[in-house]
């Protein structure tokens, strides 16, 4: 009833979930491109968050009356909101009219913090009226706006096409329309209740806009996952001739605990994105964890109350009769595996390395909006301003200086003109904006002449640029790179602009286009191995307490890594190198999303490892009942085969839904996670495990003598 | 297995240890100008705009209706050419009804590429219009349009003397602010119709075509007085001080143009002029000289320039930022009035921003 009540409640916060989710989040201290930006918040003032409104037309141009004045029609309204606090029209500033002139646009700045900025779009969108001029909202706000509409558009039809789907693979399983509706139950209440907390929980700080895809993936499968598990112990406990009440305890007693475990594994890599700066990971982390925990407790009083209240029942609706308990040929396997043990290890394990070999060369980046179909509106203005105005006008590189004696001091226009005029020469550069930088054809005395009487300066132009770009001991530049701002000529071009401040002495930072996107890079990788070493030592830990072994966890754990090797190798062959491009229907951009590998990792680690724990808790049961390494390992496999085999099924299942998303890195994580599900549950769950496990003997369950938390009953 | 293992991760660590480094920014190439290497002016070609940081085009005169009422009347045309940044353009127009002693003026502005290209590359052409107000060159001569609420000229201008090419060359290095190409249509015969309140009225006169053009910038304190006279003897004259931000005169020079066309060149030590009296604007505060008395012992010329009207005053800080006055003054010697003429006024108002280098 609790539950029922719970997921009734969570339904009516539904609606609401989009209010917290927040755009962004991939800023952290320390980081050279942060802190150029806040150092130009500190010297200039705050900007806000900037929306440009574009204007094309294939045959008029932005000097032709019917053009201005229709693009003064149409921005308006727009011009009127509250939340604008400025306009500039590219009749106030010409370098927002397009070489050609057939395209133009007004900047619109919004008195609105960058996370929530995109939360005026839609209103935007609404107040833009039918015009005979091509008008496209561009800038980082829309772009969050769309990620957001396509995450919730994905999320829909991820839930549309997994949740049948899961049933079908359910009812096939259990042959019962009761039985099979219990996961799917599970799974739903997991996933509703979890986004409802996250409304709960996101009041204060918000989430990530990938939370939610995150939070959906893992609470459908884990929580359809771990209540198969249960509800197929509870039928085996019952077919077995147990009493409801006896199966409902039982069936806790020994996959509750395992579920608990699982989970402990899972809620161990999600929560450690908590280690990363970027609210991005972090409340991905959160979110992932928050899902988990509800999801295990759901498996563990939800499915149990249920399953205590059905009974027998459970079986009802049969549509065939699969059959119950442990079949003989994961046993046969088994043994056939372990008659020829190093071969297998060896050829299975060539196996996945091979697979994993394309990992050695992925090229990870940070996305920009080619992470959005090219359909989606913010990437459709983003391709026009891009081919109108070239690849580095809407991400320039920023450059804050500080200069103590006065931006427009002699010495500080000398700095500036020939940092400006060594970037103008270089082949990277498409042009630069700056004080120094009006007109190549200005010399450094004329520009010294120009700023002589600053702050009165004749110049009409010198003035203007001097009003934007200087403050008293303050001054900036913009760089725009004629390369992407994700290629690494564009990285080249931001370790040679710090190269040349650190070689000349200048107190300048470099921030914005290629140097945030990497920078975000350089930090995400040098927090990772402080993630991969924490979920390894607690995941390793969880295990140990469960199996009460030194050496069967390590194997564990190094049997997931190579399973996750093979995924990420599949990864890269896929979405960098683009196959299968056509039939996933994306465009490969040929490079990963720099979340992708991290967050997918997070999330995997335990997922992935839940097969493993599964198997390995049946043969440890066995074994703790006195049989031999050899048999118990035959009997575990014979015993969890082919729920296990459902389970994966099953959150295969929900995992490909995902990749039905529009969101690249949404569908790459549904594919990611459905590879390494499938490479656990088939090689290393089928052949790896029984292979090592006959390898390694008795030094499988070699322990020191400690004190080993005793769990109550076995997997 | 496992050696070949440890083998591909060390060389992924020895590939990421010697990625390549990224070059370092590029040296810039050296920047040379040479006065010298300039061809000279090459009309008509050099009538239309050019590729370089600043031109412009004044035209200056006086104008008389079929009735005999005088009007004084200024345009003038701005271009700036900033890099890969469209153009920008600014125009000032005035007109001084000196029998009603009315002074109107206005500007324009406009960021557009208004310059079409020429259906003949090889012959440009002069074609510019800005806000609406035109300047356009036609076979013998030039056409202007500009108009305000009260008053507004279409205007035909038929040079009757070949151009003055100041400084021989037409070339003026005046470094470090820069260079640049100058030359006058001191004399032109105009004709065309005047909307005095929506009246037309046929006007004709005589004006005064400045064009002027290069990679120069505009100083940042200072200012100069530029003066122009018709003759009736059928001279023209033109002199020009230039002044620094402390007021002290720093270039000072002219021009005498012959009633055949002819050129003399008047260095400073040629010329002496003084400023008769003063003028203190009422909407700006600032001082301008107000009639003048220059001499030229050398050519025998001691001519006396006063205002057709005292307030002739443009705050054009809309536009080019400046606030200066340019009107029309009587021309006299000795023996009476000699001609009409035109002055500008530069850098009186603080802070100073004039709107470029001097018409040197």
């Amino acid at each position: 009833m609790v539950w029922l009540l719970a997921a009734a409640l969570s339904l009516l916060a539904l609606p609401q979930v989009g209010s917290i989710l927040r755009a962004g989040g991939f800023s952290a201290e320390g980081i050279e491109s942060q802190e150029a930006f806040a150092r130009y918040e500190q010297d200039f003032g705050a900007v806000g968050s900037p929306i440009q409104i574009v204007f094309h037309h294939d045959e008029l141009r932005y000097s032709d009356e019917a053009f201005f004045a229709e693009a003064a029609r149409v921005l308006a309204p727009l011009a009127a909101l509250p939340e604008v606090t400025r306009v500039v029209s590219f009749q106030d500033d010409p370098s927002q009219i397009a070489p050609g002139g057939h395209t133009a646009y007004a900047t619109l700045f919004l008195d609105l913090h960058p996370d929530v900025a995109h939360r005026i779009v839609p209103m935007l969108r609404e107040l833009l009226e039918p015009s005979e001029l091509d008008v496209h909202i561009a800038g980082a706000p829309v772009f969050y706006a769309d990620i957001q509409t396509l995450s919730e558009a994905d999320l829909q039809r991820a839930e549309t096409v997994g949740l049948p789907f899961a049933l079908i693979v359910l009812v096939l399983v259990f042959g019962s329309v009761v039985a099979a509706g219990i996961p799917v139950l599970a799974g739903g209440a997991s996933v509703v209740v979890g986004l409802a907390l996250l409304w709960v929980f996101g009041q204060q700080a918000g989430f990530s806009i990938f939370a939610l895809n995150v939070v959906t993936l893992v609470g459908l499968g884990l929580g359809a996952d771990y209540s198969l598990i249960l509800v197929s112990r509870f039928r085996e406990e019952l077919a077995a001739g147990q009493t409801t009440a006896d199966a409902v305890a039982r069936t806790v007693a020994t996959a509750g605990r395992a579920v608990v475990f699982s989970g402990a594994a899972v809620l161990t890599g999600l929560g450690s994105l908590m280690v990363f700066e970027f609210m991005m990971l972090r409340s991905i982390g959160a979110g992932g964890a928050l899902v988990v925990l509800i999801a295990v407790a759901a498996a563990i009083t939800f499915v149990p109350a249920l399953l205590a209240v059905l009974g027998p029942r459970v079986n009802r609706w049969r549509v065939w009769r699969p059959p119950v308990g442990p079949r003989n040929g994961w046993a046969r396997l088994a043994r056939a595996v372990m008659r020829r043990p190093l071969p297998i290890f060896l050829g299975v394990t060539v196996l996945l390395v091979l697979l994993g070999l394309p990992f050695l060369h992925v090229r990870v980046k940070a996305p920009d909006a080619t992470v959005l179909t090219p359909d989606s509106p913010s990437r459709v203005a983003y391709e026009l301003l891009r081919d109108e105005f070239g690849e580095g006008h809407q991400t320039p590189l920023f450059l804050v200086a500080r200069f103590p004696d006065g931006a427009l001091a002699p010495e500080a226009v000398a700095a500036q003109h020939a940092l400006s005029r060594s970037l103008e020469a270089d082949p990277r550069v498409a042009g630069v904006r700056g004080v120094a930088s009006i007109d190549p054809r200005i010399t450094l005395e004329q520009y010294q002449l120009l700023y002589r009487g600053a702050p009165y300066i004749s110049d009409p132009w010198a003035r203007a640029v001097s009003e934007t770009f200087t403050r008293e001991t303050a001054a900036f530049m913009l760089v725009e790179a004629n390369v992407p701002a994700t290629s690494p000529e564009a990285a080249g071009l931001v370790e040679a602009v710090r190269a040349y401040r650190d070689a000349n002495g200048l107190d300048l930072l470099v921030g914005g286009g290629a140097a945030g996107l990497n920078d975000f890079v350089d930090r995400l990788y040098t927090d990772f191995p402080k993630a991969v070493v924490l979920i390894l030592v607690i995941t390793y830990v969880v295990l140990a307490v469960l199996f009460r072994s030194v050496v069967l966890p390590l194997k564990a754990v190094l049997l997931n890594v190579l399973s996750l090797l093979a995924s990420f190798g599949a990864l890269v062959l896929v979405f960098q190198d683009g196959w299968l491009a056509n039939v996933l229907r994306f465009e490969s951009p040929g490079y990963i999303d720099s979340l992708l590998p991290v967050v997918l990792f997070a999330m995997l680690f335990g997922l992935s490892m839940d097969y493993e724990v599964f198997l390995l808790s049946r043969v440890k049961e066995a074994h703790d009942e006195g049989r031999s390494n050899t048999e118990s390992v035959a009997i575990g496999m014979e015993r969890s085969g082919r729920v296990v085999t459902s389970a994966a099924l099953v959150v295969i299942a929900v995992c490909l839904a995902f990749v039905t998303a529009d969101i690249v890195l949404i569908k790459a994580l549904g594919l990611g996670a459905a590879i390494a599900v499938f490479v656990d549950a088939a090689i290393v769950r089928a052949l790896l495990v029984p292979a090592t496990m006959h390898l390694l003997g008795r030094w499988n369950w070699w322990a020191p003598s400690l004190r080993w938390p005793r769990p109550r009953g076995s997997g | 297995m496992i050696r070949r293992m440890l083998m591909l991760a060390l060389a992924a660590v020895l590939l990421a240890a010697c990625a390549e480094t990224a070059p370092p920014l590029a040296e810039p190439p050296p920047i040379a100008f040479d006065a010298a290497s300039l061809p000279p002016v090459d009309l008509p070609r050099d009538d239309a705009p050019h590729d370089n940081l600043t031109e412009w085009w004044y035209v200056s005169g006086h104008l008389q209706t079929a009735e005999g009422d005088p009007f004084g009347f200024e345009f003038a045309l701005f271009q700036s050419d900033r890099h890969d940044a469209p153009r920008g353009y600014a125009a000032h127009f005035a007109v001084t009804d000196i029998g009603r002693q009315r002074f109107h003026y206005g500007e324009r502005t406009e960021v557009a590429d208004t310059i079409e290209a020429a259906a003949d590359a090889s012959m440009p052409r002069l074609d510019l219009s800005v806000g609406g107000w035109t300047l356009r060159d036609v076979p013998g001569g030039f056409e202007i349009s500009a108009g305000l609420d009260t008053v507004a000229l279409q205007l035909e201008l038929t040079p009757t003397k070949p151009a003055a090419i100041h400084n021989e060359t037409g070339v003026l290095d005046f470094s470090p602010f820069g260079w640049s190409y100058y030359y006058s249509y001191t004399r032109a015969t105009v004709r065309g119709v005047l909307l005095d309140q929506g009246l037309p009225r046929p006007v004709t006169g005589t004006a005064w075509i400045d064009h002027q053009w290069g990679d120069f910038i505009s100083v940042a304190a200072g200012g100069w007085d530029w003066y122009s006279a018709h003759l009736d003897d059928g001279r023209d004259f033109t002199a020009s001080v230039v002044r620094d931000e402390l007021g002290a005169t720093v270039l000072q020079y002219g021009t005498l143009v012959g009633p055949g066309g002819a050129t003399t060149h008047l260095r400073a030590d040629d010329l002496d002029i003084q400023a008769t009296g003063s003028w203190t604007s009422p909407r700006t505060g600032a001082v301008y000289p107000s009639g003048w008395t220059i001499s030229v012992p050398g050519e025998g010329l001691r001519l006396r320039l006063d205002p057709l009207l005292l307030d002739q005053e443009l705050d054009t800080r809309g536009s080019t930022g400046v606030v200066y006055w340019e009107g029309a003054v009587s021309v006299s010697d000795a023996s009476g009035e000699v001609g009409r003429g035109y002055v500008e006024l530069t850098g009186y108002q603080p802070p100073p921003s004039p709107h470029g280098p001097p018409r040197t």
